[in-house]
């Protein structure tokens, strides 16, 4: 079937050229870091169909392509480069569970794209019936805790959406803006709860205090999403005063430095100003699990050991968390001789029901800190933790 | 497989480029690469286009062969029918028996649209009927007709080629270097439309429509329609730049399919001016042998009416396509019957206003589910109240989109006409001197560059036509 068709040297050269460059993405697949990108984007890269998934060859095609999207060279410096011009010359949100105001505040409305705007929904229209039966599981933990001799702290940082809701940029929809400036003028929904129904454990929601402080230079890092600044500074010390830790750790001057931004999941990182207090030295943090966790918890990946040469205390404490636990635990950990941090999200119904017992025997802990920001109170992973975490 | 994915631009393509160019059978390379992408999307829904293409062989050569003129007619009614056998079960079945017929079959039970069938049929159909009517000779080979029905640049959206435009160029041709820079300029031009506007502009009238139409301020709703009428057009004539550019480096010419539709001033105007391989076959195959304008006015203005219901059908199987194909026949009789003369003495805005109006509305229609949605959508377009809780404009939009939709809006008009860009004849590429070209290399060169950023950032959106 071939027949008189020509083709010029300028053509086959130039096609040539054109076929050479653009296959360079896929001719340096070997040398594409896929580690870096798994571990950026937090999920397993597909891997080269075999000639087996061509048994049907729509999905070895499809694989095929996945494989090529997730390892092509140089996607990650791509991606990151988009983002960072999405962010910086647009002022845009570079993904659609970031809002990004035109002041530069982002917010964080929700861990999952699919979902933009569910954080939003959970502080914004709080489930009062589901907070209700928070409390009052709170409180038959609390009872069980202190047949230990063992404290209850329910400590709530104030999230960004609480703390700046009237800057809530025109992005995100009007009624809930309206819904989430509403709550924020009533110092949160949640936590007032909490508060009102309170038996034998304390609730630290220190609103006030941090709004009047708000717009002080770097209280709470613009560009963050968490916050290791002023904010938690001030957070810890609210909580030694409600948990009666005595001292202060407010003596020595804190200086301002350029810390690297804390989430990933923008796309890219960023240079971000933020306080950081010198107290902090004194605590050493120990990233890797104890020994007892590993062998009795194999699954539980998330924890931190946090050890201070001069507590202003002699306590310990068991710190079950969200990801704001890992901003403010060096804070808090002035106020005790040590604090064992853990993601309460890493926590399955298996180790729910087991780890508090063996962690207070282990730790000789004094004290349960259950801190979760005020847009995450109304979370599956509270209630799971609340539901399978029985004291024998 | 869609152009604007990684597996395209950077292995499918330049594989099939460099086999193009190295390989002596260049139709067996086109062949072999073109049954592959339909494979890569459609598994084996190959062999339906290879019994296709088969049928259409035989039935062809049976037409030419036949020296009785009722034979011939017999033949090739026998060829459409068929044809038209295999559109209607693969793209009409479920609509039929689900929404006509309303036997709510489950969707397993129902067959799977093959993508591109609707083009690919069309232009068997063609090919029977140029044969018939003595305007095209029959393939030489079963091979020959297969290149011309399953060619991957046009084979899933266009444009709409008819066999007697590339026969000549299907046994000869050629690959030479002006064409070729013209079909790399033309390629990049068209995947930047998609990739760079299209995209972009797609998740502003997919929010639109995804919220619910009484809570849209009339403003989200005009923004919302706005961005969809920028999406389909830069869509679907960057797909077929793509598809233009990429058969100028294989050396064939594939006819124009868009002429800068939105700056016409009548419905009538508009489609001479959009998807125009499209309405040229069903001028010719269709409304004239209907009987075109002979008949008078009833009969010019039911012919009108058949032709846009059949032209909305084929753009989907939905009582929304169906509406949306009336709305346009309306318009276009009411243009015949005296709109038109209005319309050329009012001041040229007025009728360009009136254009993309009803273009607009038309779109409603076209984008939305269902009609009940569409007609939602429309009253929340022309409400004159809206309450404090209403989905504002900045909901659906950012300032990166904000940006993208001003530029495809001066995009709309022909601004390229002005440049080199505008030359579809690569005469004037080989005249040019040396600086220009070199000016117009490295344009397309940051496009590719550009595309490939939002390509390889994760950009994906199937293109809109493909369900056609």
């Amino acid at each position: 079937m071939s027949g008189p068709i020509r083709q010029t040297p300028g053509a086959s050269a130039t096609l040539l050229l054109v076929a050479l460059v653009l296959a360079v993405p896929v001719l340096l697949i070997p040398l594409a870091d896929d580690e870096a990108r798994a571990e950026w984007e937090k999920r397993s890269l597909v891997e080269l169909p075999s000639i087996s998934d061509f048994g049907s060859p729509k999905a070895g095609f499809a694989q095929l392509g996945e494989y090529l999207n997730d390892h092509v060279f140089g996607v990650l410096a791509v991606n990151r480069a988009y983002r960072r011009a999405q962010f910086e010359l647009f002022g845009d949100a570079p993904i659609p569970n970031v809002v990004r105001g035109d002041d530069g505040l982002v917010f964080l409305t929700s861990h999952g794209a699919n979902y933009p705007r569910a954080t939003l929904n959970r502080f914004c229209s709080p489930n009062s019936f589901r907070i209700k039966g928070i409390a009052r599981s709170l409180a038959n933990l609390s009872e069980e805790l202190r047949r230990y001799g063992v404290q209850l702290h329910v400590a709530i940082p104030p999230s960004k959406i609480a703390l700046y809701a009237d800057r809530l940029p025109p992005t995100v929809p009007v009624r809930h803006r309206h819904r989430c400036q509403s709550i924020a003028q009533k110092r949160g929904f949640a936590p007032d709860l909490l508060s009102s129904m309170a038996e034998g454990y304390s609730v630290i929601y220190p609103f006030e205090e941090q709004f009047r402080l708000r717009d002080t230079p770097h209280f709470y890092p613009p560009e963050n999403f968490h916050a290791d600044s002023r904010s938690t500074h001030e957070f810890a010390r609210s909580f030694f005063r409600v948990a009666g830790i005595a001292g202060d750790i407010s003596g020595l001057e804190p200086s301002l430095e350029t810390v690297r931004a804390d989430l990933k999941m923008m796309g890219f990182s960023r240079d971000i100003k933020a306080w950081r207090y010198r107290y902090r030295q004194q605590v050493k943090i120990t990233r890797s699990p104890p020994s007892w966790v590993l062998s009795q918890f194999p699954t539980i990946k998330v924890t931190a050991t946090y050890d201070t040469e001069r507590p202003l205390s002699r306590r310990r404490a068991v710190l079950l968390s969200d990801s704001f636990g890992a901003f403010v635990a060096p804070h808090l950990a002035i106020g005790f001789e040590q604090i064992l941090r853990l993601n309460i999200k890493s926590l399955g119904k298996p180790e729910a029901e087991q780890f508090l017992t063996v962690a207070l025997k282990k730790t000789a802990a004094t004290d349960v800190i259950l801190l979760l920001h005020d847009a995450g109170l109304d979370t599956g992973s509270l209630q799971r933790f609340l539901e399978y975490s029985g004291l024998p | 497989m869609i152009f604007s994915t990684t597996a395209f631009l950077y292995f499918f393509l330049p594989l099939f480029l460099a086999a193009y160019v190295l390989l002596p059978w260049k139709n067996l390379t086109a062949l072999s690469f073109s049954l592959l992408f339909f494979a890569w999307g459609e598994g084996v829904y190959l062999i339906l286009l290879l019994a296709v293409v088969w049928m259409n062989f035989l039935i062809g050569a049976a037409v030419h062969k036949a020296e009785n003129d009722k034979l011939r007619r017999i033949l090739v009614c026998a060829g459409v029918s068929l044809n038209l056998a295999v559109l209607a079960y693969f793209k009409y079945w479920g609509f039929l028996v689900n929404d006509v017929l309303a036997m709510s079959l489950p969707a397993e039970s129902l067959p799977i649209l093959p993508l591109g069938i609707s083009f690919f049929i069309f232009q068997s159909i063609s090919y029977l009927v140029d044969v018939y009517r003595r305007e095209a000779t029959p393939a030489q080979s079963v091979y020959d007709l297969a290149l011309y029905i399953a060619m991957f640049p046009q084979l899933i959206a266009g444009p709409i080629v008819r066999y007697g435009d590339v026969a000549c160029a299907l046994r000869q041709r050629a690959v030479s270097f002006f064409p070729v820079v013209r079909g790399l300029q033309l390629f990049a031009m068209g995947l930047a439309f998609k990739v760079l506007i299209a995209n972009q502009v797609a998740v502003v009238a997919d929010a639109a429509f995804a919220a619910p139409a009484d809570q849209l301020a009339p403003s989200t709703a005009w923004l919302g329609i706005t961005a969809y009428t920028l999406q389909i057009f830069f869509d679907f004539a960057g797909y077929s730049l793509m598809a233009i550019g990429l058969g100028r480096v294989m050396g064939f010419r594939f006819p124009r399919n868009f002429n800068h539709p939105y700056v016409s001033r009548s419905i009538t105007e508009f489609w001479r001016r959009w998807h125009m391989s499209l309405s040229s076959w069903f001028r010719d195959y269709l409304y004239i042998p209907l009987g075109g304008n002979r008949g008078g006015a009833v009969s010019t203005y039911r012919n009108l009416f058949v032709v846009f219901l059949l032209c909305g059908l084929w753009h989907g199987a939905a009582w929304s396509f169906v509406a949306w194909g009336l709305f346009h026949g309306s318009l276009l009789v009411l243009e015949r019957a005296g709109l038109n003369r209005l319309l050329t003495k009012i001041p040229e805005v007025f009728a360009h206003l009136y254009l993309l109006t009803a273009v607009m509305i038309g779109w409603v229609l076209f984008r939305a589910d269902t009609l009940s949605q569409a007609w939602s959508y429309l009253q929340a377009m022309f409400r004159t109240t809206t309450s404090l809780a209403a989905v504002g404009p900045w909901e659906i939009i950012n300032h990166q989109q904000a940006w993208v939709l001003a530029l495809a809006v001066v995009f709309c008009f022909p601004v390229l006409e002005r440049t080199r860009w505008r030359q579809w004849d690569e005469t004037s590429v080989s005249t040019m001197p040396t600086s220009a070209l070199v000016v117009d290399v490295t344009v397309i060169t940051l496009l590719f560059i550009l595309c490939s950023v939002f390509v390889l950032s994760g950009t994906y959106n199937p293109f809109i036509y493909f369900r056609f």
